[in-house]
């Protein structure tokens, strides 16, 4: 059952020190209770550790009450107020991100690139990854050039200038339409560049 | 199956194939690889200041080599490239040097390529059988590069039957920046920077490229090297040389970066 019960106080810890017993029996065969279930007297646990003589009594306009008296003579009342029986919808589960398949850059300066740096450029835990799931642009020497024109090759040209800007090995994470997705400075472990891969291209 | 570690051991016997011969012919040419023609530092990149790389000591080594399994350079070429076959050609010079380049792209995640050896050699030597020096290979490398093997058949010394269109892809294959080695020192600093390094071995007569620092069994160093005797020899072409057998005294270069293609 997902019926849910909005409980408003009507009259709260009312005194009621004379035949509370009796109020709760008058009440209860005033009351007119269509649901047998509804009429079974229960007990119902209070905030302050003791417990009361309930019971549901039916109202007006889809409401009950809830009709308690203690063994100390207080009686309290409850309306509840029926709502919409449909129960909600469950919550939609959170969208796993899209994988996305990145174009992977690295810009280097091949003389200064530490051992420990090369240690990771040259992982094949990472470089797996990609091949699996995405494209390596390249470990692209920051001075790179075409023979031929003796400038940058056109397709490398937009990594080298990003790179310009940065301390190298500089990575850089795009989409298949060159947009910048990540870039920073190379982790310093390949696991961590593989999770940096895995974070961002799934 | 452990690869073929080269010491005093069998040493005479990689010399002895090597003038293993049909009918008293050489099958792989004797002296391939001749002495440098540079003194050291003269075939050091332009400018020679920009490239230090710092040596890095002994003692640092054997914890380098244990930390950086599954990233050597020879892990990542030999999966992807086939081993070279120098035939009956004296070209070790060139096969070694081209291979350097072949496992830099490699490294430089760009398309696995087997490169033309007689696409340098043959314009040096003008079709003749004859050895070269790492240097002779490293200025061709500079300045016009190594096409692809498809463009120039393999162990053709003559330049008509390359393919139109050869030089104009070898300048997708060229050595921008390299370094030039002095010692073992540099050379085992250059592997455990993970870069290829193409070296002349004396008392082999022979080049071949260096690629993986090694711990040998017992304890000492060595360096794993691809040659180009096809894949019969060693593990695929693959084999391992000890510090004695290892030191490029004829002489050795490392390209540090090559042309995009």
């Amino acid at each position: 059952m997902h019926n849910r019960l909005k409980m408003k106080p009507l009259a709260n810890q009312m005194i009621l020190p004379f035949a509370s017993w009796l109020m709760l029996t008058a009440l209860t065969a005033l009351a007119q209770t269509p649901n047998p279930a509804l009429q079974t007297p229960f007990v119902l646990p209070l905030s302050d550790g003791t417990i009361a003589q309930a019971q549901i009594l039916p109202g007006p306009n889809a409401q009950a009450y809830l009709v308690y008296a203690t063994k100390t003579g207080q009686l309290g009342l409850w309306t509840m107020t029926q709502t919409d029986p449909t129960p909600p919808p469950d919550p939609i589960p959170p969208i796993p991100p899209q994988p996305t398949k990145l174009k992977i850059a690295i810009v280097e300066n091949p003389a200064t690139t530490t051992q420990a740096q090369r240690s990771v450029l040259a992982s094949k835990s990472w470089r797996d990854l990609v091949v699996d799931r995405h494209e390596l642009v390249g470990v692209i020497p920051n001075d790179v050039i075409d023979k031929r024109t003796d400038q940058p090759p056109p397709r490398l040209a937009p990594f080298l200038d990003r790179a310009k800007q940065h301390n190298l090995p500089w990575i850089m994470f795009t989409d298949e339409q060159g947009n910048i997705i990540w870039e920073g400075q190379v982790p310093t472990t390949a696991s961590e560049l593989s999770n940096l891969i895995k974070q961002h291209g799934g | 199956m452990p690869p073929l570690i080269i010491t005093d051991a069998n040493a005479d016997d990689q010399i002895r194939l090597m003038r293993a011969r049909l009918h008293g012919h050489e099958l792989y040419g004797w002296q391939g690889c001749l002495p440098r023609r540079t003194k050291y530092g003269g075939i050091k990149e332009v400018p020679p200041s920009s490239f230090l790389f710092p040596r890095i000591p002994r003692t640092k080594w054997k914890q380098l080599i244990i930390e950086g399994q599954g990233t050597w350079i020879g892990d990542l070429t030999r999966s992807v490239l086939p081993p070279h076959d120098q035939g009956r050609t004296n070209y070790c010079w060139a096969h070694g040097s081209v291979r350097a380049i072949e496992a830099l792209r490699v490294y430089e995640g760009q398309e696995p390529l087997v490169l033309s050896a007689e696409s340098i050699a043959v314009p040096i030597t003008g079709g003749r059988n004859r050895g070269g020096s790492p240097d002779e290979a490293l200025s061709r490398l500079r300045s016009h590069g190594a096409c692809n093997q498809f463009y120039w058949p393999l162990n053709d010394l003559n330049i008509r039957h390359a393919k139109d269109g050869w030089e104009e892809n070898a300048l997708n294959h060229a050595i921008l920046k390299w370094a030039d080695v002095e010692n073992f020192d540099d050379q085992m600093t250059l592997a455990l920077h993970h870069i290829p390094v193409a070296i002349g071995l004396g008392w082999w007569g022979h080049l071949v490229c260096q690629l993986d620092p090694v711990i040998l069994p017992d304890g000492n160093f060595g360096l794993g090297c691809d040659n180009s005797w096809g894949p019969d020899y060693g593990e695929n072409g693959y084999f391992v040389l000890d510090e004695k057998h290892g030191r490029a005294d004829l002489g050795a270069f490392a390209p540090l970066s090559a042309t995009f293609s």
